[in-house]
């Protein structure tokens, strides 16, 4: 038993090996292989500085609506007993598997100068496309279902006869949802809005199309690409990936920094509280 | 034999309950004791996902204070009858009412929310809150109060039931005993109107038990609420009943005095009913 268990750990390791390293490579190279200083220096212009706050200030802006509209919906879709429910289900996921360029073109459709959003707010010279709007509308589309997924998760796994147990000991729906299903739901739905937060930041093609300028990071690399090629770019890619290592550590570690628990457990580690 | 009917009559009576069938308990009962009676109508059915009716609850009876004990099969109908009384689950037409206030009735279309009925509910599993320490799960209920009010009643249930020291733990970090004492203490602190309790001891050694029905016995003794029981455990009957109540298919099948419970007892099982009489005669 315990040969064939090992032998099954070495085949699993072998294989997990091969992607893990067809993952980290591309990265480790590009961190490792970079000269930080000349990178962060190369940085240090106007237009890479001013991409940076379009980027970090429309998904600021993005992660903020999405948290606020899309746990809700999270909530009401683990809990709620809606009509269609696998629809809307399925609704959510939609964007992840939409291309980014097919989405981007979906939006300008939807919010251009002459679709059916669009126009009325074009008319009142409230454009929607090609400014600060245009990119966080972008960021809600392609993010959002990270965190509505990840809510959806976290608040069905949270036991519900812990929410009956408020019940009777006197709190309201607000009550319960406020003070035992959220706390416990948040480790999961921080992980969500970390991973959309980094999709929004990252995201290129549909912002492409929607709202070319003012540049964001990603698009400021592909101008910069084009213009400069490989050594132009390499700064700010180096930039968008520190950014997300970042990220992907501070996620990953956030029950150190709120107390609130382990944001690994909805992937299946123990939380302390197990027993 | 005889001997023993006696001795385990003369415990009923130390519990202020005369050993009746629970017609004539009614009609003994004072009034004082009425008032805070819980009483029960209910129809309740579950349908299937398929639309087909697959469950069935009538059942009529009212629970004194005191513990009624609620017994049958897995799939009998009890957990759907506490729900349904704390108002967990939705019943299509009845009445719960604890003395003259209406829990509950379908004619007048009255169904106050959980948190309105003032009824505490022991869960099978507990459902303490995992993100809580001890002491933020026993003060959970009291919310309304104080911050001075709040520490003083939790520290008194604490201490009451032996818990003070564990406060600032997390619930994963205490005993399987500990957690059903934190969960009474959780249920018992908001001063209920009624205890209802899931099989709350199925996972616990016979010592632990002994020890938490010491102190459940303790509580009650001073209290007086009605407490619906559910339990399998034959010694959690006999420790703890004084009335004990056996649904079938969701339907009331035998309605006993301990006594009745009792005289249906095997010679072995009756060696430990003086047992644990005697040793409720000293707890009180």
């Amino acid at each position: 038993m315990s040969r064939k268990l090992n032998g099954m750990v070495l085949l699993f390791g072998v294989l997990g090996a091969v992607l893990l390293l067809n993952l980290v490579l591309p990265i480790g190279n590009l961190l490792l292989g970079s000269n930080w200083g000349s990178a962060l220096r190369s940085l240090d212009q106007p237009e890479a500085l001013q991409a940076a706050k379009v980027s970090l200030l429309s998904s600021g802006i993005a992660i903020l609506a999405m948290t606020i509209f899309g746990v809700p919906l999270g909530y009401l879709l683990a809990r709620a007993d809606l009509p269609l429910k696998r629809l809307w289900i399925g609704l959510v996921f939609l964007p992840m598997v939409v291309p980014d360029l097919a989405g981007g073109i979906l939006l300008l459709r939807l919010f251009g100068p002459y679709g059916p959003i669009g126009h009325p707010f074009d008319a009142h010279n409230l454009a929607l496309t090609n400014n600060i709007v245009g990119i966080v509308l972008v960021q809600i589309f392609v993010a959002a279902p990270f965190v509505v997924a990840s809510s959806l998760a976290s608040f069905s796994n949270v036991d519900r006869e812990l929410e009956a147990a408020a019940g009777t000991l006197g709190d309201s729906a607000w009550q319960v949802f406020t003070r035992v299903s959220l706390p416990l739901a948040w480790p999961g739905i921080a992980i969500g809005i970390t991973l959309a937060w980094i999709r929004a930041l990252g995201e290129f093609g549909a912002t492409l199309v929607m709202a070319y300028s003012p540049h964001t990071l990603p698009v400021f690399l592909w101008v910069k690409f084009e213009s400069e090629g490989l050594a132009g770019a390499l700064p700010i890619a180096f930039c968008l990936v520190f950014l997300a290592v970042v990220a992907v550590g501070v996620s990953m570690n956030l029950n150190r920094f709120t107390g609130v628990g382990d944001v690994l457990a909805p992937l299946g580690r123990a939380t302390k509280w197990d027993s | 034999m005889g001997q023993l009917s006696v001795f385990a009559d003369w415990f009923r009576l130390g519990w202020a309950l005369p050993a009746s069938r629970s017609h004539a308990r009614a009609a003994n009962a004072s009034s004082q004791e009425l008032a805070r009676s819980l009483e029960i109508r209910c129809a309740h059915r579950y349908l299937a996902p398929d639309g087909q009716t697959s469950f069935s609850l009538e059942t009529n009876f009212i629970a004194q204070p005191g513990v009624t004990i609620l017994r049958g099969h897995s799939g009998a109908g009890k957990t759907t009858l506490l729900r349904c009384i704390a108002g967990l689950a939705a019943m299509e037409s009845g009445t719960i009412a604890v003395g003259d206030r209406l829990l509950f009735d379908s004619v007048r279309k009255i169904n106050l929310e959980p948190r309105h009925r003032k009824i505490a509910f022991v869960f099978q599993h507990l459902a303490l809150f995992p993100h809580l320490s001890v002491r933020e799960n026993v003060g959970y209920g009291l919310r309304k109060l104080s911050e001075t009010d709040r520490n003083a009643r939790v520290e008194a249930v604490m201490a009451s039931f032996r818990i003070g020291r564990l406060g600032d733990r997390l619930p994963s970090e205490i005993s399987g005993g500990e957690k059903q004492r934190v969960a009474l203490a959780r249920a018992l602190v908001t001063e209920p109107a009624v205890l209802l309790l899931d099989e709350p001891m199925s996972s616990l050694d016979t010592r632990t038990k002994a020890l938490i029905i010491d102190d459940l016995r303790a509580w009650n003794a001073a209290h007086r609420i009605p407490i619906v029981y559910v339990t399998h455990d034959a010694d959690e009957v006999r420790a703890l009943g004084e009335r004990a109540i056996t649904l079938e298919h969701g339907r009331i099948v035998s309605d006993d005095s301990l006594l009745d419970v009792d005289c249906e007892a095997t010679a072995a099982d009756t060696r430990r009913i003086e047992n644990s009489c005697s040793c409720s005669c000293h707890s009180l």
